[in-house]
Parts: structure tokens; C-alpha cells; sequence
């Protein structure tokens, strides 16, 4: 029988209230830190493939920069460092290709092989035989395509980066 | 020499015909052009025999030569690759479509100079 009176019944009633608002409000606490563990894990994914781009963005513009050291290189004819950038070059963009398959579309991908395969040809030209001016030229001319087909990767992987840091 | 090759040969010619293939040319005398995004291919004039159509991984290896002896669709394909590379239908279409070539100063080159002809 309800009897407001008794002080066993009302504290009974409140504890029964109170345990029901307990579970509410574990179910809400619940549901809380579900989401915020949810917010936590998608931030923590943006992070990390923000890292990831950068890591790209720093790997195109290392290579970038080799390959203007290259064109200076081929001006001053040092055709031993020549060769060893070349080599750098070529190993990098094999590199940044095996380890971001994933982090370049294809046609910038296509920009890095030919990268590396017009470096090559600059080596191969130049430890075959000597050259006149207008081959000389030629290397020239490789060597400033070599570097835009770089810089296509460069301004792609940065686009990205951008969009990936301002979600 | 297997089907897949001629299927390959065939691949290139068309794709270069159509334009969808850029070559490129390199520091020697060839031609390259990027094949969805991993590999290249080449083609090499050869003065003494027959051009050599090469498919390369990333690293720059050979994977596959093919020789222009043994696939007839080659033919010409090292000139069309130099057109494709060096946009020359283009070039030749603004060369047409530009002003009409003046006609040579027929001045004659023994007179002697005059003032108006020194610019300065």
C-alpha cells in the first residue's frame, strides 16, 4: 500500500527512483564517452594521415631540390655529383613510389617514373660519350622537364595535405 | 613473340595515334612516355636495324623488347612518337593559321647605310 507517511516507504520509493535515474544516467554517460572515443579515433586517424601526407610532401620536396641541385650541376659540368644525383633521384621517386602507393593519383605516380627515367637517360647520355653544345643543351632541356614532372607530384601531394589539415 | 606482345604493340600504336600516350623525349635518342603510372616505355631509333620498343619498371629495367622486324604495326612508330612528343600538328596548324608571311626586303645590300637605318 502506498503510504507517504511511512518513511520506509518513501525512502524505498526514492531509492527506486534514484536507481532508475542512476541507470539513465549511465546510459547517457555511456553513450557520451562512446562518442567522444568515437571523435577521439577519427581525430586521432586525421592526424596520423596528415603525418603520413607530410611525410610525402617532405620526401617530393627533398627530391625537388635535388633535382635543381642537378640542373646547377649540369651548368657547371661536375659530371661526377651529376651522377650521383642522379642516382638520388632515381632511388627516391622508386621509393616515395613503393612507400605511398596509395598517397598520389595516378598520373602524378606516371610524373614520378618519368622523373626517374629522364634521369636516367641525362646518366646514360653522359657517361656514353662526349657531347657538343646542342647535346649539352638537350641534357638541359631533360633535366627542367625532369624537375616539373616533380614539382606535379610536389603541388599534388600538398593540395591534399591541405585539404587533410583543414578537416 | 607471343600475342600478348602484338596486343601491347597494338595498345601503343593506338594510344599514340589518338594522343592519349604523351612521349616525352629523353637526354639520348629516344622517346619515353609514363604507362599507368609504374612503368614507362621507349622507343629507340636504331640507324642500322630495327627500333626497339622497350617496356620498363619504375626502376628503369627492361621487362619486355620488342623489335620493329618483328611486328609490322611498329612501323613509323618512332616518328609518330617525335610528333606526339614535340606536338607538331599543332605547331604546323599555328604556323598556317597565323598572319601571312611578309615578303623579304628587297633592299639593295651593297647601298650604302643610311640614317634610318640605324635603330639608334
Amino acid at each position: 500500500m502506498i503510504n507517504w507517511h511511512d518513511p520506509i516507504f518513501v525512502w524505498t520509493a526514492v531509492g527506486t527512483v534514484a536507481g532508475v535515474v542512476g541507470v539513465f544516467l549511465s546510459l547517457y554517460v555511456i553513450r557520451v564517452t562512446k562518442g567522444a572515443r568515437k571523435a577521439a579515433r577519427a581525430a586521432e586517424r586525421a592526424v596520423q594521415a596528415s603525418a603520413r601526407k607530410r611525410g610525402l610532401v617532405e620526401e617530393l620536396e627533398n627530391v625537388h631540390h635535388k633535382a635543381d641541385q642537378l640542373g646547377a650541376l649540369l651548368q657547371h659540368e661536375q659530371w661526377f655529383a651529376v651522377q650521383m644525383r642522379i642516382q638520388e633521384i632515381s632511388a627516391i621517386c622508386s621509393q616515395i613510389l613503393s612507400r605511398w602507393p596509395e598517397g598520389l593519383s595516378v598520373e602524378k605516380r606516371g610524373n614520378l617514373t618519368m622523373a626517374a627515367g629522364l634521369a636516367r637517360s641525362i646518366g646514360t647520355r653522359i657517361s656514353a660519350s662526349e657531347f657538343n653544345a646542342s647535346e649539352r643543351g638537350k641534357l638541359v632541356t631533360t633535366q627542367l622537364r625532369l624537375s616539373d614532372h616533380i614539382s606535379g607530384a610536389l603541388g599534388e601531394a600538398r593540395k591534399v595535405e591541405e585539404r587533410t589539415l583543414q578537416i | 613473340m607471343s600475342t600478348k606482345d602484338d596486343t601491347f604493340v597494338e595498345y601503343i600504336v593506338e594510344n599514340t595515334e589518338n594522343g592519349k600516350l604523351r612521349w616525352e623525349p629523353t637526354a639520348g635518342d629516344t622517346f619515353m612516355a609514363p604507362l599507368r603510372g609504374d612503368h614507362t616505355v621507349t622507343i629507340e631509333f636504331n640507324p642500322n636495324g630495327s627500333d626497339i620498343l622497350s617496356l620498363r619498371s619504375r626502376d628503369g629495367n627492361v621487362i619486355l623488347n620488342l623489335f620493329e622486324n618483328q611486328f609490322p604495326q611498329m612501323q613509323g612508330l618512332f616518328e609518330r612518337a617525335r610528333r606526339n612528343a614535340y606536338d607538331v600538328d599543332k605547331v604546323i596548324d599555328e604556323i598556317i593559321s597565323g598572319p601571312p608571311l611578309a615578303p623579304p626586303s628587297k633592299k639593295d645590300p651593297s647601298a650604302p647605310i643610311a640614317d634610318e637605318d640605324i635603330p639608334f
